[in-house]
């Protein structure tokens, strides 16, 4: 299939981009990895004047690692770079595994990080567990840059807080807390190239002293438009010693957080199960990491 | 509005006429006359049109010509050396992984791909690296076996040219 016409740019640096932008605003489509947006031109989904690719953008690629600090990641990043960083799986492993599960060795070696959550489709496998190590997003244009949480970034399908002459600059993912575990599991069709049923990303740190939830974000993706936090399970289990009975009851009412569709891929009734057996497996993987 | 492209495909410079808005599967079998890569679901799934740009597997499907350019292409017609096959090429051949051998050129240059990163992959690692490539003939036995052959003999390859 062939793609529909528009205008090829590419901005010699990031203040050239920001200034493009700032032009031709409402006009533009950024080309990162070109995984979806390829796929969005050929359906005619999207129809810019101008597609300006960033992927030879050296400044907003690449990963810094501050120990005790976090992480930052530039948006044009490749996932497969960052799947082969050690800082990444040792240290943030349920992003490692939301990155792993990805697509294919073609997708991951294409698509970006940045790409992934500026698409926001409700099955995007890197914002969940970003999520819950309270990622924040860096925008910038040529009014200035802006920091928010990755959760209100994404605001619903397809939807973002991006203003039309903004890009997504950067990721910063704070130290996980100290003492804490964090895992990503997903449901799916089969293991490549196919989109998730659901999934949950669990962050949990206990107390010390008795072994009460002290921290704790719980992520679901694919069963809304946009990824959900289960609040009332996190408060749920937050100052409580997670007895089985407890867990239990949690999986239940992280089932009633999610609000699934219907799809050709499953039922919503499908998606309740599959969010209450992940939050199950995933809680007990992270309280097995605690020790 | 056309304009001129130098590409480096296969290590040669090509000069092509394209818009901004063609695909590179499509420049390299179209205007360059490179049929072996396939363009199969045109979408990302399927894996038969993939290539390798700078070190990486990729899709040409998804991939803008113009956004190919100042990268070092590499397509199944640019792995063979001097006439003779790589020894994917020959391993293929060799353990009869090719039926109708739509999926092939895609195949070799995932493993092509894998094999540079990784020189001895494990059978679990050599099915991630074809993850990203469907073959609806072979079912797959004889392709991850074809890959191991292969990856055994450039380690022998490797070794006798240390030693030499
Ligand atoms: C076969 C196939 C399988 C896939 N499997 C999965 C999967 O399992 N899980 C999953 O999560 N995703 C999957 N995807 C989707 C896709 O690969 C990812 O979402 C990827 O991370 C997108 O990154 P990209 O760089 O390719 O984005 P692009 O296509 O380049 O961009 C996507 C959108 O984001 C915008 N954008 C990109 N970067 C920026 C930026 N820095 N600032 C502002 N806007 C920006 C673009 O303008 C565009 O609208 C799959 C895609 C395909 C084709
Ligand atoms: S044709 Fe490119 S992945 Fe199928
Ligand atoms: S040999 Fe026919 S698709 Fe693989």
């Amino acid at each position: 299939m062939h793609l529909p016409e528009f205008k090829y740019l590419v901005p010699e640096n990031k203040a050239a981009l920001l200034l493009l932008l700032g032009e031709h605003q409402g006009a533009v489509e950024l080309l990162s990895g070109g995984t979806d947006l390829i796929n969005d031109l050929k359906a005619r989904v999207k129809q810019p004047q101008y597609v300006v690719d960033i992927s030879s953008l050296r400044e907003l690629e690449g990963l810094s690692y501050e120990k005790g600090k976090g992480l930052t990641v530039g948006a044009a990043t490749k996932l497969a770079a960052l799947e082969r960083s050690p800082v990444v799986k040792e240290c943030y492993p349920a992003l490692h595994e939301g990155i792993r599960v990805i697509g294919s060795p073609q997708i991951r070696a294409m698509g970006t990080i940045g790409g992934n959550s500026c698409n926001a489709s409700p099955c995007a496998d890197t914002p969940p567990p970003l999520i819950a190590y309270r990622a924040t997003v860096r925008l910038a244009s040529k009014r200035g840059t802006r920091e928010l949480a990755l959760e209100d970034f994404i605001l619903g399908n397809r939807m973002t807080a991006r203003q039309p002459d903004e890009i997504l600059e950067s990721f910063f993912v704070p130290q996980p807390w100290p003492g804490s575990a964090c895992r990503f599991s997903i449901v799916g069709l089969r293991e490549a190239a196919e989109i998730d049923l659901a999934s949950v990303a669990i962050c949990c740190a206990l107390d010390a002293k008795g072994g009460a939830v002290k921290e704790l974000r719980v992520v679901m993706g694919s069963v809304g438009p946009m990824p959900l936090r289960a609040v009332q399970t996190e408060a749920m289990l937050k100052g409580h010693v997670p007895t089985a009975d407890l867990i239990d009851k949690a999986a239940d009412c992280c089932a009633g957080e999610a609000k699934p569709i219907d799809d050709q891929r499953a039922s919503a009734a499908y998606r309740h199960q599959a969010i209450r057996a992940l939050f199950t497996r995933t809680f007990k993987e992270v309280l097995a990491a605690l020790g | 509005m056309k304009q001129v492209l130098s590409l480096n495909i296969n290590g040669h410079d090509r000069d092509v006429m394209v818009s901004h808005e063609d695909l590179l599967v499509d420049v390299l079998r179209d205007q360059l006359g490179l049929i072996g890569t396939k363009k199969g679901c045109g979408h990302g799934s399927c894996g038969t049109c993939t290539v390798i740009i700078d070190g990486e597997a990729v899709l040409s499907c998804l991939t803008l010509a113009l956004s190919s350019q100042g990268k070092k292409i590499t397509t199944i017609e640019g792995i063979e050396k001097d006439g003779a096959l790589h020894p994917l090429q020959q391993s293929f051949i060799e353990r009869g992984a090719v039926q109708c051998g739509f999926c092939t050129p895609g195949m070799i240059m995932s493993a092509a791909a894998l094999l540079s990163h990784n020189k001895s992959p494990s059978i679990e690692e050599i099915k991630i690296g074809l993850s990203g490539n469907l073959c609806r003939c072979t079912g797959y036995v004889k392709i991850v076996d074809a890959v191991e052959v292969a990856a055994a003999k450039m380690r022998q390859l490797d070794a006798a040219q240390k030693g030499a």
